[in-house]
């Protein structure tokens, strides 16, 4: 009689513990605790940071930092982006086993599909994703929309009648506070000082501008404001620098009114430091904006922006319509109907660049099908009377 | 160990280093409405109305110029232009929100607001969230400014648009137990508002002339109504009767 000897069990591979991990339930739950945390600070700061830095800050970012007074800083928390990685680890790895999958399974599968296509969606969304407003008034023609939310100095060479040619600088190269050269200019530019927000005015104080309106004016550094209802007034001391000759120093900033140029080599150049402009290949003419309101009250109940589309790339030339919760999609953005000014006259439209804006339709049918699948075969097993 | 290769390529890191760009677009024209909203003290390109012409950005004496927002304007999410919305609000949003968010302009009142336009004064047409503007001559060439503008809800609250209005003449903020000393409570035809007039410690009128502001705010849960007068000192001074009339005058708020 020869028995058996049972083989000793084999301890699982550290990568197999990994693997498991990264798929298990206690990571959903931990996860989930991290992503309550994240959207309950998040909230209560936006009062103080306003809405568009507590979402930087809490939900685009791979880590919360704790800054000493240093001037150091580490992670004390994950943000937004690390949460949600790991929540899209977690639910690939728990559904990918291939041994699982079974038709009785299938609707979890696709539920769990759908849920994972909008989290990676609204990542990729996060990350890639350009938002930006097109005002436009009756009677105007525009070809670009504004970023308020980032600035940049704008050098527009004005010497042609028929077009002008931009050089842009964007605001956080300008922070860098160095010299920049290109190919396309005929002088280098010195940033001498950046401010991301100053108070500007009159009277004693470091003034380095020696040319243009910032002769009169001083420029003064003051805390970057992010609350809803303020702008920073960003602002910079320009040097223009030629054959080693310095042209002189321009004060520029979003805060100032006055037009500014610089004159050289026989072409004019008008500086302005405003909002990123993001121009397209085609114009909307706003024809005409409607305040519909409810009949005999003042309640509005629609606003809506006849506008005329023209691209001559694609020889486009038609009027489109749009109002709220219809916007129109053309050429990879996406232009809503967001609000409107002056008397009736002005619209403003918000303009989104997003690859990937189908993903929470995706997700959505994904996770209908799913439903609909899982829900039909309990249906099924129950009028079979299986239980 | 070779499963998790799969996951390298989840986590795309979309790293735009700032860089200068170039391009050519047609020349720009502006919009066909002459008539530019101008927000006070925030100076977007063209000097309010009634303003004398600037050669530099600042005139003599101009108060210092921040990034705050111009009195009673609506949170827009970033210093945005006229009629610009909260950053963050999307679509969707049903007008009841949006005007409670401030991001539309209040309502036409049921009845035109009217008002008897005190003698030797100008009255011009407003535009957009300005409701209408009054030009008040004075000896020398100086002139004051009265503008009437509506919003919707708070739009701000008092001490933050009493302390915008101090801002732009150069005087500090107050604070809320120091705004009953600054300001005091009157009642034209029965409308209680908050009435202040506040003037610089510095000329800063061609470097020779103090500035006043004198204001009156009139809240109602819904609209907040400004009444703004910006001049000369002894202009402004001597225009307060005709001002309280005015406010006296007023119909159909």
């Amino acid at each position: 009689m020869t028995t058996k000897k049972s083989a000793a069990p084999v301890a699982p591979s550290f990568w197999s513990t990994v693997w498991a991990g990264f798929g298990s339930l206690e990571l959903t739950v931990a996860v989930l605790v991290m992503m309550m945390v994240l959207v309950f600070f998040g909230t209560i700061h936006q009062v103080q940071l306003g809405t568009w830095l507590a979402q930087k800050k809490y939900f685009s970012s791979w880590f919360l930092y704790f800054h000493t007074e240093g001037g150091f800083k580490f992670p004390i928390f994950p943000g937004g982006y690390t949460v949600g990685g790991l929540w899209l680890v977690n639910l690939l790895v728990s559904h990918i086993d291939p041994t699982r999958w079974d038709r009785r399974r299938l609707g979890l599968l696709l539920t769990h599909a759908g849920l994972f296509v909008l989290l990676l969606g609204q990542g990729i969304t996060q990350m890639t994703a350009v938002e930006s407003h097109l005002d436009v008034e009756e009677g105007q023609t525009k070809s670009y929309s504004e970023n308020y939310r980032e600035k940049e100095l704008a050098l527009i060479d004005e010497t042609e009648a028929a077009q002008d040619t931009v050089h842009v600088i964007p605001a956080a190269l300008l922070a860098q506070e160095k010299e920049l050269k290109h190919p396309g200019l005929p002088f280098a530019i010195n940033v001498k000082r950046f401010f991301p927000n100053a108070l500007l005015g009159r009277g004693s104080g470091e003034n380095l501008a020696t040319q243009g309106v910032g002769v009169n004016v001083t420029a003064r550094e003051i805390p970057v404001v992010t609350a809803d209802d303020q702008d920073n007034a960003t602002s910079a001391y320009v040097e223009f620098r030629a054959d080693g000759q310095s042209l002189g120093t321009w004060l520029v900033s979003n805060a100032l009114g006055a037009p500014q140029t610089v004159v050289h080599a026989g072409r004019t150049y008008r500086l302005e430091l405003r909002p990123t402009r993001y121009y397209h290949p085609f114009s909307l003419t706003l024809k005409d904006f409607k305040h519909d309101r409810y009949p005999g009250t003042n309640i509005p109940k629609n606003f809506s922006s006849l506008l005329r589309l023209v691209d001559p790339e694609k020889g486009e030339d038609r009027d489109v319509l749009i109002y709220m919760n219809n916007p129109l999609r053309y050429r990879g953005l996406t232009f809503f109907q967001q609000s409107f000014g002056k008397d009736d006259t002005l619209s403003v439209l918000q303009v989104v660049a997003n690859p990937v804006w189908v993903t929470p339709y995706l997700a959505c049918l994904l996770v209908s099908l799913g439903l609909l699948w899982h829900f039909g075969i309990s249906l099924a097993r129950f009028r079979r009377g299986k239980p | 160990m070779r499963r998790l290769y799969f996951l390298l390529p989840l986590f795309v890191i979309a790293c735009r280093a700032p860089e200068m760009r170039s391009y050519t677009v047609a020349k720009e024209t502006p919009p066909p409405a002459a008539a530019h909203d101008n927000h006070d003290g925030h100076d977007h390109g063209a000097p309010p109305e009634g303003h004398p012409p600037m050669d530099n950005a600042l005139p003599e004496g101009h108060p210092p110029v921040s990034g705050a927002l111009p009195e009673g304007h609506p949170p827009t999410g970033g210093g945005l232009p006229e009629g610009h919305p909260e950053i963050g609000v999307g679509m969707g949003m049903d007008m009841a929100s949006a005007q409670a968010a401030g991001i539309a302009p209040a309502p036409a009142p049921d009845r035109a607001v009217s008002w008897s336009t005190p003698k030797g004064w100008t009255e011009k047409p407003g535009s957009g969230f300005r409701y209408a503007t009054f030009v008040i001559p004075g000896p020398d060439g100086l002139t004051a400014d009265l503008s009437v503008t509506q919003l919707s809800g708070v739009a701000g609250g008092l001490l933050g648009n009493i302390n915008r209005w101090r801002g732009q003449i150069g005087l500090p903020a107050l604070s809320e137990s120091e705004l009953p000393q600054e300001s005091r409570s009157i009642a034209p035809a029965g409308r209680p508002m908050t009435f202040v007039s506040h003037v610089s410690a510095d000329p800063l009128i061609d470097g020779k002339h103090k500035r006043r502001i004198m204001g009156a705010i009139y809240a109602t849960p819904d609209i907040s109504w400004f009444f703004k007068m910006v001049g000369e000192d002894g202009l402004v001074r001597a225009a307060e009767k005709d001002f309280l009339k005015l406010l006296e005058s007023l119909k159909g708020l």
